[in-house]
């Protein structure tokens, strides 16, 4: 099962400039990176070293300056940005700490939104939602406003939403990082069990060490290089 | 670029303080034109009803007013119009005729003409000076000049002349102009008669009782005073005037404020926890907020008075009552209603603040916007707009259109239509939210997209804010499309009649006026969804960025942002409008009596109302394309984790 790469990087690099001075950051410098089908890969490394940049790059949600990425037998530095949100439509899922809950809508309708965005009829898509709920244990708050909804159980649905269309993979940038340390590990015990399950792939960025212990590999990123690619 | 500007500038602390300033200055400048406008047309009233009472207060007098013809107007070709229906021609030259003794009491310093003596307006003395050098007039003056007197006693005092184009002509009634008029109503008793078929132009112009058998023409009864010639119908128009000026100028702008006050409450968010959190009052922050309110009030009475002060002369300039101008002079204040309008203006501005301030909370937690607090809007509203729409349906139900109608039956019906009129406005109002929530609740639960489902989500979950954003537009497009629907219906019975008075249509400049009161609403209106729309992006940043990471294209969100501001925009818009134009034809049909016939034209669509109904519905869809743009900043997630 891990032999087979999904995810392929290779020489990265992303600058940001300061117009006004001319001086350049090196967010990702030459950073490469390999993650196999199926597994639960954790990036640790600290502060301000290029976690999230080499996130996002790996998504296409940034641009690079230079490098190549395959995704699933893709080169997504070439595909058509249309084709880039189909991607992210059909086979990414995204867990972050910022990216909250639609708050007009309730818990179900956010986790039932990525079916509907892909087309499923409503009465199957609210139905495969609910059991997402009941999967992440948030089946009783169903109904209720995404703002009424404590971090923990708000990230809970996020993971229901995330996995709801049976992504290939999913990217998670400190999916817990607004929660206490008991809180952070029932969700991570819940996503880490259900990504197994569905054999989804699973990119997490973290500098939790207790939350790394979920991965099944580790690697650590620093001066926008991957210093451990095991 | 538009957009990005509009962004940062929204975010900055700078906009709510300059959205403030600027609505309360367009109050100000349109509250003293407004004022100064009435004041204007009172005057100039006032003025031209100079001659009856000039009249009646010499002895013995024996006066008339002549209008001759300016600019070739030929009314000969006018057959089948009664005479008297053209008696005033505002751009013709008014020629009164004196013969009386002692002086006036209301101008005891001017002489009062003898024989051979005159006055002129100050322009048409002008008219006369070129005409001295020679200049070619042509026949446009009908020799008037040549029957103007032998001594020339000066120009005639601002007091009598309405307008700075008044051509008038003040002289003695001499014994040849008793022969003329003689022959002139003989030439019209015989027209009335059908002797011949049309009368000379002197008698078409003169307004004379018919007084069959009485050969000695002496004292010929001439209405003089203009406002009580004009359409009946020109009453109703300035109480709808006032109601335009006042409802529809004051309410977008209080939108205004109110969406402004609500501005980057978000923004706030973490300074005043922060304060709170250290121990500021609740007081504290609020007197602080209202500070800054203070401030921007101040400053924005301060331009606004300057503002009008510039304006004053170009409106003077540019605008016309009855197809003449004002003194700019008449166009003021005073003192009174400076203070009146600056006390109003403040009031408004604090009761608004203070009503969108009451819903924000202020804890240590931060700044909760009163809006998300999500408590369902009531449906009372609901029963005032039935109310209304149901008088006015009733008596569009048990009314024909009937010119043999009585006018006091007619009075009758008005007064009740009026009350259907306001109450149906208010009911729009005040139940707009209501309707926005109950419907999109209803819709919400059936969609069978995402994009149908986040849009009607969020009306359901804010219908206040998305119906606050409309309903400035409401109100201006109730009103304008009533004002057009009757000016059109005017308009196109003028031109069955085969009326050549079109200089005398007052229609013509209620219509642009109107025009004009529609386009600063409607901007105002627009600035407010702009705002509001822009402001809705920044605090929806995350939920945006989500679903762009979800896989929503950007076009997708634009069109989500499009369709969620405007669609709701274009069904105020389109219902407004509709129902002011059901409201003008409610009006002519109930209304119409033997002396206002309006030749039974009703339901007709006027062009002016479609214009204004696409053009507002295209300049709101504008407003939010240009905001909308800025959307792939908003979710970009690298600017948004910066938060
Ligand atoms: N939009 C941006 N503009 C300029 N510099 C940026 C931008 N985003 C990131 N950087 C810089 O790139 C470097 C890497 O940032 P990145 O966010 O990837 O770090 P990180 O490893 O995720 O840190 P953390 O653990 O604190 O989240 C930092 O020096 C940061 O300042
Ligand atoms: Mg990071």
């Amino acid at each position: 099962m891990m032999d087979k790469y999904i995810i392929k990087a290779g020489a990265l690099v992303k600058a940001f400039g300061d117009k006004k001075n001319g001086e350049l950051t090196y967010a990702l410098n030459g950073a490469n990176l390999g993650v196999y089908e199926g597994e639960i890969l954790a990036i640790m490394g600290p502060s301000g070293s290029g976690k999230s940049t080499l996130l996002y790059a790996l998504t296409g949600i940034i641009g690079i300056n230079s490098g190549r990425i395959e995704i699933d037998g893709q080169d997504i530095l070439k595909i058509k940005d249309s084709e880039l949100t189909a991607l992210r439509r059909t086979k990414f899922g995204f867990v972050f700490q910022f990216n909250k809950l639609v708050p007009e809508l309730t818990a179900l309708d956010n986790v039932a939104l990525p079916l509907l965005l892909n087309g499923v009829k409503r009465k199957h898509a609210y139905e495969e939602a609910e059991n997402w709920l009941e999967r992440v244990g948030m089946k009783d708050f169903a109904n209720k406003s995404a703002t009424v909804l404590s971090g923990g159980q708000q990230q809970r649905v996020a993971i229901a939403r995330a996995l709801v269309i049976k992504p290939k993979i999913v990217f998670a940038d400190e999916p817990t990082g607004a929660l206490d340390a008991m809180n952070s590990e029932n969700v991570m015990r819940l996503f880490v069990t259900i990504a197994k399950q569905t054999g989804t792939t699973v990119v997490l960025v973290t500098h939790e060490p207790s939350i790394a212990a979920y991965a099944d590999r580790e690697v650590i990123v620093r001066d926008g290089k991957v210093l451990s690619n095991v | 670029m538009y957009s990005r500007l509009l962004l940062k500038f929204i975010k900055s602390n700078k906009a709510r303080f300059s959205l403030i300033t600027l609505a309360v200055s367009v109050a100000i400048v349109c509250v003293l034109l407004i004022l100064s406008g009435i004041n204007a047309v009172l005057l100039k009233q006032e003025r031209d009803n100079w001659a009856i009472f000039q009249a009646s207060t010499l002895d013995e007098a024996n006066y008339t007013r002549l209008a001759e013809v300016w600019e070739n107007y030929d009314v000969n070709v006018a057959k089948g119009t009664r005479p008297g229906d053209c008696s005033v021609t505002p751009k013709g030259i008014q020629v009164f005729l004196i013969r009386g003794q002692g002086d006036s009491t209301g101008f005891p310093w001017v002489k009062t003409p003898e024989k051979g003596e005159f006055y002129l307006s100050e322009r048409l003395s002008e008219i006369w000076e070129s005409y001295k050098r020679g200049e070619e007039l042509g026949p446009r003056f009908d020799d008037i000049f040549s029957r103007l007197g032998e001594r020339y006693l000066g120009v005639l005092p601002k007091e009598m002349t309405p307008s700075p184009d008044t051509l008038m002509v003040v002289r003695y009634y001499s014994d040849e102009d008793e022969v003329r008029l003689i022959k002139a109503k003989k030439d019209m008793d015989a027209w009335n008669t059908g002797e011949v078929d049309f009368c000379s132009k002197e008698a078409h112009l003169l307004t004379l009782e018919s007084d069959p058998g009485n050969d000695k023409y002496t004292n010929p009864q001439f209405d003089t005073n203009l406002a009580q010639e004009l359409h009946p119908r020109m009453n109703i128009f300035m109480t709808l005037f006032e109601l335009i000026a006042i409802i529809g100028l004051l309410f977008p702008i209080c939108l205004l404020i109110s969406i402004s006050t609500g501005l980057g409450a978000k923004q706030k968010e973490q300074r005043f926890a922060a304060m709170r959190l250290i121990g500021a009052t609740k007081g504290q922050i609020s007197r602080l907020m209202g500070i800054e309110t203070a401030v921007s009030t101040v400053i924005g009475i301060i331009l606004g008075y300057l503002a009008f002060n510039i304006l004053r002369t170009p409106v003077a300039q540019n605008f016309t009552l009855n197809g003449t101008h004002f003194y700019q002079d008449d166009l003021n204040y005073s003192p009174w209603q400076l203070a009146l309008s600056i006390v109003t203006t403040v009031a408004l501005a604090i009761i608004v603040n203070a009503r969108s301030f009451s819903k924000v909370n202020i804890s240590p937690l931060g700044v909760v916007s009163g809006a998300k607090v999500n408590t369902n809007p009531r449906f009372l509203g609901l029963f005032v707009l039935l109310a209304g729409v149901g008088i006015t349906a009733y008596l569009l139900a048990s009314t024909q259109y009937n010119t043999e109608r009585s006018v006091e039956e007619s009075s009758a019906t008005l007064n009740i239509f009026f009350v259907g009129f306001i109450l149906t406005l208010l009911g729009l109002l005040l139940c707009g939210s209501w309707v926005i929530y109950a419907v999109s609740r209803r819709l919400s639960s059936r969609a069978n997209s995402a994009l149908g489902m986040l849009s009607f989500k969020r009306w359901e979950f804010m219908p206040r804010v998305v119906f606050r954003s409309c309903a400035g537009v409401i109100v201006c497009m109730y009103i304008g499309s009533f004002v057009y629907t009757l000016a059109g219906v005017y308009n196109a019975f003028a031109e069955q009649q085969g009326n050549l008075l079109d200089i005398n249509n007052p229609f013509k400049e209620i219509v642009s006026i109107g025009t004009v009161f529609l386009v600063i609403t409607v901007i105002i209106a627009t600035i407010g969804l702009s705002v509001s729309t822009a402001n809705g992006l920044l605090e929806r940043k995350e939920s945006f960025a989500t679903l762009h990471l979800s896989g929503v294209s950007l076009r997708q969100l634009r069109a989500l942002v499009l369709i969620e501001s405007v669609v709701p925009m274009v069904f105020s818009v389109l219902i407004s409008a509709a129902l002011g134009y059901f409201m003008a034809n409610t009006m002519l049909i109930a209304s119409a009596n033997s002396d206002d016939a309006m030749g039974g034209i009703i339901w007709r669509l006027d062009t002016n109302l479609i214009i204004a109904t696409l053009g507002c519905a295209l300049l709101s869809a504008l407003a939010v394309l240009l905001v909308s743009v800025s959307l792939r900043k908003i979710v970009d997630p690298l600017s948004s984790r910066k938060e």
